[in-house]
């Protein structure tokens, strides 16, 4: 119940931003005049622009926080981009385990994920470099789960019983948003908001999976997550600003 | 511009209608028991309810006798259902009534789902078959034990 009204609250906020950011059309010049000029032929981007200039690569900060103050999930994550001028390609890797228990069972899982992808950044001409990117993953996660229980049936008496799954292996898409700003020189920091869609799960063949690393509950096969980012920029060659027309 | 930001807009928005699924509550639609429907075959040659005295129903792995007279009355049956032992993959039930004894041994395979922390752990029965059964004869309607609205049972007995 709570995931859905902060679904809600998120629909909300995104539906507000998007009338707010795009809602207003932007003011008409004078009809005749639209009529009699002609637009002039898009400017190409030198081939130049397209050969990478630097590396940034970063640690989440949701993971870390999660793995520091919480007691059941210990999560680290590391992302990198490679930038191709207005297009990025963009991959990460993480390593989790989960715990979890309740008054019949103890459920653990342990193991790794990555996603690959790119993404295209539409804030075209920032001299700062601060990227507001929409993008694509495939995402892939490896990992082994143990399941014990211990329980009490009225009519066959307490039993307990322990269940491994040890390679199992989900995948899923992601849609992302993500914004990265430049704090200091190279260091950038921002949020990645990711719809993770269509899971399959594979070789979950002893119990039914609990938890995926870098997805979560497996109950779902759609679901929403974000991470907090802190990047930094190891640039090997000066990144221009393609300014139409100069 | 403006254009691919607000169909990326749009497109997230959608998406992320789907990746709101509800939370799961503790209602689950397994169960854990078989159900039997005791039927006969009337003059026409057509399925007509039965209703049976059993003396007693006992498993050989249950702890407690399932049913006993007198202490239900619950005994003069014609629908009734029975929990699968949920340890192993073989349950036996033995049925006592009109100074004999009748035997199924079912097979099946349970799979088990955490639901959550305080809803616990959720089984699923699955592939009920029937290994060894000595009444004049039984039909496996569903070989999957689920909680059902049409109120269709697992097992037919025939009692002629």
């Amino acid at each position: 119940m709570r995931r859905l009204i902060l679904s809600f609250l998120l629909i909300n906020i995104f539906a507000s931003a998007v009338v707010a950011q795009i809602g207003q059309a932007p003011p008409t010049a004078d009809t005749t005049e639209n009529v009699i000029k002609k637009e002039p032929p898009k400017p190409k981007v030198p081939k130049s622009f397209y050969i990478p200039t630097g590396l940034r690569i970063g640690a989440d900060l949701v993971g870390l926080g999660i793995s520091t103050i919480g007691t059941k999930r210990d999560r680290y994550e590391i992302q990198g981009d490679i930038d191709f001028h207005r297009f990025y390609l963009s991959g990460s890797y993480g390593i989790a385990n989960f715990k979890e228990s309740g008054d019949e069972f103890t459920y653990e899982n342990e193991g790794s994920y990555f996603r690959i992808g790119v993404d295209a950044n539409v804030l075209k001409m920032d001299p700062d470099f601060n990227t507001l990117t929409f993008g694509v993953r495939y995402a892939v996660a490896n990992f082994s789960e143990s399941l014990a229980t211990n329980r009490i049936d009225p009519v066959y008496g307490a039993y307990s019983e322990n269940f491994t799954n040890p390679d199992v292996s989900a995948r899923w898409f992601e849609l992302t948003t993500g914004l990265r700003v430049m704090l200091l020189e190279n260091l950038y920091t921002g949020y990645t908001f990711r719809i993770q869609l269509s899971r399959k799960l594979q070789d979950a063949s002893n119990f039914r999976s609990y938890d995926i690393p870098g997805f979560g509950l497996s109950e779902f096969k759609n679901r929403w997550t974000f991470n907090y980012y802190i990047v930094y920029r190891i640039a090997w060659r000066e990144k221009k600003v393609f300014i139409p027309g100069s | 511009m403006n254009k691919i930001l607000r169909y990326c807009l749009i497109g997230l928005f959608l998406s992320l209608i789907f990746a709101c699924e509800v939370d799961s509550n503790c209602g689950s639609i397994n169960v854990d028991y078989v159900t039997f429907d005791v039927v006969e075959l009337n003059a026409e040659g057509r399925e007509v309810e039965k209703t049976v005295l059993f003396d007693s129903i006992k498993s050989p792995q249950a702890i407690i006798t399932i049913f006993q007279q007198p202490d239900t009355v619950d005994l003069l049956l014609s629908s009734f259902r029975l929990r699968l032992n949920p340890e192993g993959d073989t349950t036996d039930f033995y049925f006592y009534y009109d100074e004999q004894v009748d035997t199924i041994r079912f097979s099946h395979e349970k799979i088990n789902r955490v639901d959550s922390p305080e809803c616990g752990i959720d089984m699923e029965f699955i592939g009920l078959d029937t290994v060894l059964q000595t009444f004049d004869s039984l039909i496996i309607v569903n070989d999957t034990l689920r909680r059902r609205q049409d109120e269709t049972p697992n097992i037919k007995l025939f009692i002629n």
